[in-house]
């Protein structure tokens, strides 16, 4: 007895012209069983034979098929030119913002390290550097400032460093600023050497600089600073722009505002501040403020 | 096959059979026409690193056949079409004639042509319509023999269980006369 799937698989390939000879032979067998062996035959070659009503009756047009492939193809020629342009600026873009962002965390980790490091600090000081350091990458990942404010340009005379806000300040080359800290209200500067020349830019916000013998607090200010004498005695500041207010370090009491293009001497010895008339502007100073760091007690 | 005289040769040689195949199997002419350009097309695009094994009809069958199969394969919820509401609704708005019986055969039997799996009614419409062995449908489709076998009694089965009743209800006469006909030979 044949498997009834078996002997439909033969069927198929004798109506479809694939049966090999042991299969028709095996076939005719089976056929010349029954009627009902050739009726079952008969139903599957007649639906095979009726499949030729779905004749194609279809008007196919080589020639205009060949026309719209060629503008299939142009079109895509079109699109991958395209495409590799794309890539190509979009890899040079990716070049540039990459180099981008290296210089930029070299010049970060240069400014940091900057900041970090002096020569003259104590360690204790250098490890509150270091705590306001982390104050400041805790406020920039929290964007509150953005991360342009420690960039630091050297030069051959000078040194300009970029404060919070897009303020910087111009020290002469061997200066340095130790340490910076800031927040939404005001910056500070707690340690200073040198000559400075400060370009504050907010109007809103404080700026506080504090040497030995002064606090200055700023706002929207370019001014001047230096020592006249090796003993800090007598400190010069000249206001370029905008306004100032300069308090003797040790008696808040004893201040004096200083407006846009005003010059004032203060005397350490005397505790006095006086007013030099006609100043004549005056951006950087031919000697340092001091030959050691300011080191002011908060 | 790197210039444009060999494509063209390509394509004016082959795209007629290539669209019959494809619209075989999708039953839309634009659908078909699209299928076959996306063929050239690739051929076109890859052709500096196109490695054909077999011939170049074999590679163009097989993605032709490829193609349609994954069209229907998204489309499938479009194209399946119930048998009798497309033979009553026929019969039912047009009076009958000779013309008209042999449009609602054909209309039948592609309704149930289009209600096999996608797979089997390639394989079946190579078969039946292309003439192809199947060897060589196996070799094209990179199947085995055995599934050729298998997938095409499988569309005759299913053919015949779907069309058998409607051509007794619809056509009686044109059954028997194949049947007589058959029995003849």
């Amino acid at each position: 007895m044949i498997n009834m799937s078996y002997i439909e698989n033969i069927i198929t390939k004798i109506i479809s012209g694939n049966a090999s000879e042991n299969e028709r032979i095996e076939f005719n067998i089976w056929l010349e069983e029954s009627e009902a062996n050739k009726s079952i035959f008969h139903e599957k070659q007649t639906l095979w034979n009726v499949l030729d009503k779905t004749e194609l009756k279809l008007d196919v047009n080589t020639n205009k098929a060949w026309d719209k492939f060629n503008t299939l193809k142009n079109t895509q020629t079109i699109k991958k030119e395209r495409t590799f342009i794309l890539y190509k600026v979009a890899a040079v873009f990716i070049i540039l913002l990459s180099s981008t962002l290296l210089l930029f965390l070299f010049a970060d980790k240069e400014q940091n390290k900057h900041l970090a490091v002096n020569k003259n600090t104590k360690t204790t000081e250098l490890k509150l550097s270091e705590e306001k350091q982390k104050t400041l990458i805790s406020k920039q990942s929290s964007n509150e400032i953005s991360p342009k404010h420690f960039k630091r340009k050297d030069s051959v005379f000078t040194q300009e460093i970029v404060l919070p806000y897009s303020s910087y300040a111009s020290l002469t080359k061997d200066n340095t600023i130790n340490a910076i800290d800031f927040n939404k209200s005001e910056t500070r500067i707690t340690s200073l050497s040198g000559v400075g020349m400060f370009d504050i830019k907010p109007k809103d916000k404080d700026f506080v600089l504090e040497t030995d013998k002064l606090k200055i607090i700023i706002q929207g200010t370019k001014f001047n600073i230096q020592a006249l004498d090796d003993n800090e005695n007598l400190i010069e500041i000249y206001v370029e722009e905008g306004f100032m207010e300069v308090f003797e370090k040790d008696n808040l009491k004893n201040n004096v505002k200083i407006s846009s293009n005003e010059k004032y001497i203060f005397n350490s010895i005397e505790k006095t501040f006086t007013k030099i008339n006609s100043p004549k502007k005056k951006r950087f100073f031919n000697r340092i403020f001091s030959k050691r760091d300011y080191k002011i007690n908060e | 096959m790197s210039n444009l005289i060999d494509i063209e040769y390509l394509f004016k040689t082959h795209y007629k059979r290539m669209f019959e195949i494809a619209y075989r199997i999708v039953k839309n002419q634009d659908n078909a026409e699209d299928i076959v350009q996306d063929v050239f097309i690739h051929i076109w695009n890859k052709r500096e690193e196109l490695n054909i094994t077999s011939t170049i009809e074999g590679y163009l069958v097989k993605s032709t056949v490829n193609k349609s199969i994954s069209y229907l394969e998204k489309n499938k919820k479009n194209i399946h079409i119930e048998l009798n509401d497309l033979v009553e609704f026929e019969t039912h708005s047009k009076n009958k004639s000779s013309n008209y019986d042999d449009e609602i055969l054909k209309n039948l039997i592609e309704a149930s042509l289009d209600n096999l799996p996608p797979k089997c009614k390639a394989i079946f419409v190579l078969s039946r319509f292309e003439k192809m062995k199947n060897k060589d449908i196996a070799a094209h489709l990179e199947v085995s023999i055995k599934t050729v076998e298998n997938q095409m009694t499988i569309a005759l089965s299913k053919l015949n269980s779907e069309l058998k009743p409607k051509l007794l209800n619809y056509f009686p006469d044109l059954f028997l006369i194949f049947i007589l006909f058959l029995n003849l030979i």
